[in-house]
């Protein structure tokens, strides 16, 4: 297993997953992963187990954590499991990814399995002080960031820190939120970019931008969950295997991670989109799902 | 017949007209929502493009349309909500202007009706409506979309 030169800032996720059992595969262990816990919880937004001591209370926070960002990863195997099974196999075609790779989606594997050096970190917020100061201390590095939003400057102007990012959409082309749901809308197949992040929207520079084939899950209206579940399913698998998918590729062009090649893109090209309104949502949904 | 021909687009303008006189200075968003739908539906210019790009943001993200904003359109100097017959206004605007000579229309012109519907929800859940003209809006945004799907 070879250490990689990278630092994986945790938001535990199906995504976050997938990134480190693709690099796994790939024997690739990354040499540092931090792991920010939030202080509240992710469903709820109360604090966790304000009157416990530090150690118990971050353990109680990274349990409400796992349960939460996996629930329906998990429900959603167990509910839809003729649907799920095909998605994975679909998608691990359309990818040429592994599809017994995506077992380990769930969040059940230890953290541990991925790297010998795993820090911990309670926050409230990307834009919270500690994970700040955290970061600092690990530079020079560059981080693979696995957590959606916008990151702070407090982060972004850390000296001598490469933040790097996968989106889910061809960059310059489709930027923003509900990245692959546009990108099917619009150019009826998915894709995908790696780019140094910068203070703008998916506006750094990009390592590797690319379209795949179009994975397509007919269902027979009588079968059809709402469209709630398919946007789950969509994030608990599709999402997580396009991003996982790109960073190998990403990895592939050369051996430091710090040094990626990379093109500026044109900021005036492309769209940025915000999130799907349900009407918009639905006809995506219909092109990924379609009726049989 | 075009889209932009139906009557209610006209009746959103001469509502806007009378909404515009009291007041029409600075990036007053009735003022730039009447001229647009008034004069340029056919052929936006780059700042309409621009003005209806930063109203996506205000309906997508803020989930709130001001009255007024400054010189860049960022930050509100009113807060108060527009009526409902602006942002009708501004739901046409996204529906029916004429986007066909720009780079990416398919993706900005899906991009603007999302930011339509969302309108739409705005103005049925914060405004005082006039139903009859909602539902005509309505009708043509839905109508928009499936052309748009088709293409």
């Amino acid at each position: 297993m070879k250490t990689i030169p990278i630092t994986v800032l945790v938001h535990d996720s199906p995504t976050a997953r997938a990134y480190l059992t693709a690099l796994a595969h790939e024997n690739m262990r990354p040499e540092r992963l931090i792991l920010m816990i939030p202080e509240n919880h992710p469903g709820t937004g109360k604090p966790i187990g304000r009157w416990l001591p530090t150690r118990f209370r971050r353990s109680l926070a990274e349990k409400a954590q796992n349960l939460s960002m996996f629930h329906w990863p998990r429900t959603l195997r167990a509910t839809n499991k003729d649907l799920t099974d095909r998605m994975i196999s679909g998608i691990s075609e359309a990818l040429d990814f592994p599809a017994e790779l995506l077992d380990s989606l769930d969040g059940h594997d230890p953290l541990e399995e991925f790297t010998d050096n795993i820090q911990r970190v309670m926050i409230s917020g990307l834009g919270d002080q500690r994970l700040a100061d955290l970061l600092a201390q690990v530079s020079p590095s560059t981080v693979l960031f696995t957590g959606g939003g916008i990151v702070p400057r407090s982060i972004l102007d850390i000296s001598n820190l490469r933040l790097l990012h996968i989106h889910p959409g061809l960059l310059p082309h489709v930027r923003g939120s509900d990245g692959l749901l546009w990108s099917y809308l619009v150019h009826g197949q998915p894709g995908a970019s790696c780019f140094y992040m910068a203070p703008g929207i998916d506006t750094g520079d990009v390592i590797a931008a690319e379209n795949y084939k179009a994975a397509i899950f007919p269902i027979p209206q009588k079968d059809r969950p709402d469209n709630q579940t398919l946007y789950r399913l969509i994030f608990s698998i599709f999402d997580p295997v396009l991003r996982a998918r790109m960073l190998l590729t990403a990895l592939s062009l050369n051996d430091d991670p710090a040094t990626l090649p990379t093109d500026p893109q044109d900021c005036t090209a492309g769209v940025t989109y915000h999130f799907m309104s349900p009407e918009v949502r639905h006809a995506s949904l219909l092109r990924v799902f379609p009726e049989s | 017949m075009s889209l932009m021909s139906n009557p209610i687009v006209g009746e959103i303008t001469a509502l806007l007209k009378s909404e515009v006189s009291s007041h029409s200075d600075g990036n007053t968003t009735a003022v730039f929502t009447f001229d647009l739908l008034n004069n340029r539906l056919d052929g936006p210019s780059d700042i309409d493009i621009l003005f209806l790009d930063t109203l996506t943001r205000k309906i997508d993200i803020a989930r709130r349309v001001c009255k007024k904003y400054d010189a860049e359109w960022k930050r509100p100097i009113d807060k108060e909500p527009v009526s409902c017959e602006v942002l009708l206004g501004i739901i046409l605007c996204l529906t029916l202007a004429d986007i066909s000579h720009i780079e990416e229309k398919r993706g900005h012109s899906l991009k603007w009706l999302n930011a339509a519907f969302n309108a739409m929800r705005i103005a049925e859940n914060t405004l005082p409506v006039d139903q009859g003209k909602m539902e005509q809006v309505s009708a043509l945004l839905n109508l928009k979309f499936q052309i748009s799907l088709e293409k």
